[in-house]
Order: structure tokens, then sequence, then C-alpha cells
């Protein structure tokens, strides 16, 4: 179980993210929302080791992630990141290599283990077909997935996605997201996903944590938080929630007056 | 291309690529020496004198004690440039990264003049001192240009390269100051400067080498910390590197491989710049590749350069310096033209 207690981060002094305690079970996929700006992308890079750490602690299974050494705290929590176009040169096969840096030498030469979990995270992540073909050569859908297969390939019980659904269409969103369900089920992995789209929220994760300034202002079951009175305040914009027709699950709708 | 990249190992292309220019190095010169007798004479060297001697015999003098260090000077000095120009490259995940023109090249200058200005060496110990020297004055430049250019948490191409050129400046500036005040070294050191490379036999080859091969041995080391910072700091730490220990260590280690190449041989530009951008454009990005072929095709690059510097205006020796700026600065601005729509970075 991935514990978060009382955790303050930020830059330097610079407080970003205040007071943060949630946690997030094994198997579970828990929901990050909240408007531009609220802290989830700088939560997820706090969590992952990136920002200074000013109060609390972050644990698994008893350990602080944020004593631990890059390479340690690698074998426990793989990210997803938001960032594209970054190492666009590199081959879908060597990127999702890169994700065993921590299991292998500093040499970075990779076993006969290493090859076959990055061969089944391809597989997991239905990108085996890109194998050979260059990072930047990629649509953003696939460039999203190849991320998640290098991520998989780190073989971490923790799970980090900041914003997966960015720039994604329609059918693309869900796809990543049944995924990434399916993923956390199967190998009982503990995920927690900074996302935009409240709607496939309430579809595709169990918990919601809505941030709102750098604190946590909800935190629950999704039919709780994504309630007309908590997202319009939250949001600063008026909205209405309605039931989805099929899954019962909450359905978040613009109701803005026109001018 | 595709060819080459797929019927031939990169490493045979590269070696036999640097055995070639190493034998026409050093059968060109003044006196011209054919390549048959130059593998006989290497031969006798190797096997103390067995073979008939069928040669006349300033040959062996010309190449044992002038052409041969000079030879393995440029080779080492080759090496040392490409391969710090392509850790600085993956560092600063900038193409245009290059010892010279982010004036690392000129701060080791200034530190190796000052040393010279103090006293020009007169034995092996004296030679010791000079690639210190230009270490402080490298490391200096690259944490100055470093900071001046970053924005953020980037090193955008082009702060990078105002900083250096700016950077360069200064430290040229101050290094000519420093050669008007020793005047009776004015014209050894200018020579210097332009990559004339003075110093003849083997003290500063035998002086460089311990460093030069520490150095490359490390950097041949760095690849798969400097491939995960292809893809930003951020998640280059995520995946398990720890990228401020990893940073310095790099910088650290290209700053004494590009000082050592400086401090013997002058501030030769360029070769750190083309040699891994060919390399790169031949066999792919991986810098666990990518690092050991530019030390081969470095030695290559200088070997050929010093060959033609020589042989242009024979019996008159123009300084390396200008070839491979004559070569390397058309290169550069072709670089700089792809790099505004290079994907592929």
């Amino acid at each position: 179980m991935l514990t978060i207690n009382s955790l303050s981060m930020g830059y330097g002094k610079k407080v970003a993210i205040e007071d943060i305690s949630f946690s997030v079970s094994p198997g579970e996929v828990m929901a990050l929302i909240g408007p531009n700006g609220a802290g989830k992308t700088t939560l997820i890079r706090g969590i992952s080791g990136i920002l200074d750490c000013i109060k609390g602690s972050i644990t698994y299974e008893g350990v602080d992630l944020l004593k631990l050494a890059p390479i340690d705290r690698a074998r426990i929590l793989a990210v997803v990141p938001q960032s594209r176009a970054l190492g666009g040169a590199f081959t879908v096969e060597q990127t999702v290599m890169m994700g065993r840096t921590a299991h292998m030498n500093w040499l970075g030469k990779p076993g006969e283990g290493d090859e076959e979990i990055v061969w089944a995270s391809l597989e997991k992540t239905n990108t085996t077909g890109l194998a050979d073909r260059r990072i930047a050569e990629l649509s953003g859908g696939e460039q999203q997935r190849v991320l998640l297969a290098r991520a998989l390939a780190q073989d971490t019980p923790l799970l980090l996605l900041d914003e997966p659904t960015n720039h994604l269409d329609l059918k693309h969103r869900s796809t990543i997201l049944s995924l990434v369900a399916k993923l956390a089920k199967e190998n009982n992995l503990a995920v927690l996903m900074a996302i935009h789209d409240l709607n496939l929220v309430s579809i595709y994760s169990e918990r919601v944590v809505l941030l709102v300034d750098g604190k946590v202002k909800a935190l629950g079951k999704s039919e709780d938080v994504l309630t007309t009175e908590l997202i319009s305040d939250a949001y600063q914009t008026q909205i209405k929630v309605i039931s989805h027709p099929d899954y019962r699950v909450p359905i978040i709708l613009p109701d803005q007056e026109l001018d | 291309m595709t060819i080459v990249k797929k019927t031939l190992s990169p490493l045979w292309v590269n070696l036999s690529l640097l055995l070639l220019a190493i034998v026409l190095n050093v059968a060109v010169g003044a006196v011209f020496i054919p390549p048959g007798t130059l593998l006989k004479i290497f031969a006798n060297e190797v096997f103390a004198g067995e073979l008939l001697v069928d040669w006349p015999a300033h040959f062996e003098t010309i190449i044992m004690s002038i052409r041969l260090p000079h030879a393995v000077l440029m080779l080492i000095t080759g090496s040392a440039l490409a391969a710090s120009g392509a850790a600085y490259q993956g560092l600063f995940r900038n193409p245009l990264a290059d010892p010279y023109l982010i004036g690392v090249a000129s701060g080791a200058g200034l530190g190796a003049v000052a040393a010279l200005s103090i006293q020009w060496p007169q034995d092996l110990a004296g030679y010791y001192y000079i690639p210190i020297a230009a270490f402080i004055g490298a490391v200096i430049t690259v944490v100055v240009v470093y900071n001046l250019a970053k924005v953020g948490k980037m090193v955008p191409l082009t702060t990078l390269i105002l900083a250096g050129v700016a950077v360069g400046a200064f430290t040229s500036a101050l290094t000519s100051f420093l050669m008007l005040r020793s005047n009776e070294q004015i014209l050894r050191a200018i020579s210097f400067l332009l990559g004339g490379s003075p110093m003849a036999g083997w003290n500063p080859v035998l002086a460089a080498l311990p460093y030069v091969v520490i150095g490359l041995g490390i950097l041949s080391f760095s690849g798969h910390a400097l491939n995960l910072l292809q893809f930003g700091e951020d998640q280059a730490k995520q995946l398990g590197l720890s990228v401020e220990k990893a940073k310095a260590f790099i910088i650290i280690v290209a700053s004494l491989t590009t000082a050592v190449a400086v401090a013997f041989s002058g501030v030769i530009g360029f070769i750190g710049l083309i040699v891994p951008h060919i390399i790169r454009m031949v066999w792919g990005p991986d810098y666990r590749k990518l690092i050991p072929l530019s030390i081969l095709a470095g030695g290559s690059a200088l070997l050929i350069a010093d060959l033609i510097a020589r042989w242009v205006l024979a019996p008159q020796a123009l300084p390396v310096g200008i070839v491979t700026a004559l070569a390397g600065a058309p290169f550069f601005l072709w670089i700089l033209r792809r790099a505004k729509s290079e994907v592929f970075w």
C-alpha cells in the first residue's frame, strides 16, 4: 500500500502542495483530479522524488520512498510522464528497455530476463508491432502506450500516471484507461493517475482525490466526490451531474448560462 | 548509408578507417615513405630488428621520432575532442554542443597558455602541469556557460551557443593579453591556439596519454546514463539515474578530456561537432555505441585533417585548426538548418 502522510512539498522553500494525506491499495486505480494549477502534476512529480520535501512522508510497505536513492525508488515506483517528444531518436524497443535501468548494472547491458520483460510489456500494451519504430515517428496515442510499456518494464508495485489521456482522441482515451484498469487488477498494482477528463474518472477508477490549491479538498468514491457542489466549487464553474444510463456512474455536464 | 549500416560492423568500419588514416598520415610528408616500407619499419620495431633492412636509415628516424609521435598525438586529440563533444551533446541535449563552440576549449586554452606563459615545459614533468591548468580553465568555463545558458531546467540551443561565444570571446581575449605580455613566446602561442601543435616528439604524447585513456575509458562507460538523459532529467531520475551525480561526473570527465587535447594540440574546432553527428546519422543515437565509435572516428578525422594541413602548402604546414574550421563551419551551418526541423533530437 502506498501511504502519503501529511505531505508538503515545493521548490526549495516555496510550498506547492500542502498537507496531503491519502493511501492507494494494491489493485486499485485512484484518480487525482482538480482544476489547472491545483498541483496534480506537482504531486505526481513529488511522489516520484523530483521535488523537495518540506514535511511528511511517502511510504510503501513501511519504506520511506523519499529517503531512497533514485535506483532503489525506481524498483518500487514507475511513472508514465506527460512530456513527449523527448528521446525521439530512440526506437520503441530501446526506450522500453530503459525501463529496466534499475534492474541492470551501470553499463546498461540487458540480460536475457530483461529482454523477456521488455517484450512482455510491449505485448501487454499492444506495441509489439512498433518495436523498431522511432519514438518521434509515433502518434500521441502510440507514444503514450510506449511510455506505459516502459513503466511496466520497470516491474514495480506502484504506478503513477500524469494525465495519460491528454492530447488523445476518444478511442485512445478509453483504450489506455481500460488497459491501465486491467493491468491494475491483473498485476495487483497500486495506481495513482492525474487526469482531467472527469467522465473517464468515474468509469475507470474506484476512488478519487480532489485537489484544489495544492490541498486535498475531497477524497472518496467517485459518486461522493463528483457532486454538483464539490465540482462546481472546485472548478469555479456551474456544472450538472447526471447518471450514466448504463454504468450508473456520475457524468459531469457543463451548466453555464449563455451570456 | 543503409547498406553500410546493415552489412558492416560499425566497429570494423571505424577501426579500418583509423588504420588507413594512421598509415596515410605517417606516409605523407616532405619525404614520401611508401606504405609498404612503412609497415616493414613498424614490423621491424615490434619484432626488434628481425627483418632485412632495405630502406634508408633516416626513414626510421623520421617515422619513429617525428611522424609517429605526431600522428599518435593527433589521434588521441581527435578521439578526445569527438568523445567529449558527443558527451556534451548528450548532456545538454543539444546537437550543437562542441568543446569549441561552447567555449570549453577556449577556457582550456586560457589555462594552458597561462601555464605556458609562466614556464615553457623543459622536461616531461613540466608537460604534466599543462593539462591540469587547462582542466581548471575548462571546468570553470563549462560551469559558467552552462549556468548562463540555462533557462529554467532546459539548455536551449540559442542561449547555449550565445553563452559559449561570449565566454569563448572573453577567455580568448584574456589569452591574447597573456600572450602579448610574454612576447618572446608569442609566435609559439599563436600557432598553438590555432591548433598548430608546436610540441613535437614523444613527451607530449606520454604526458597526455594517461589522462586521455582514463577520460575516454570513463566516457565510454557513460553511455547508458547519457541515453537516459535524452528523456529529460525528470524521467532519467524516475528511471533510476542519480541525475545530479551523473551530470557532474560526465561534465568533469568530458572537460578533463577536452583540456588534455587542448593542452597538447591547441584549440581545434568542429571535430567534436562533426564526428559524433555523422556517427549518429549512420548508426543511431545509442550513446553506448556512439561514444566508442566517436573515439575511433575522431582519431581518423583529425589524422586526415592533419594530413591535409601538412600537404596543402607543403613544405609549409598549416595549423590543423584552420583545416577543421574550413571543413567544419559549413557543416555547422548545415546542422543548424537541420536542427530547426529535426525531430530526432
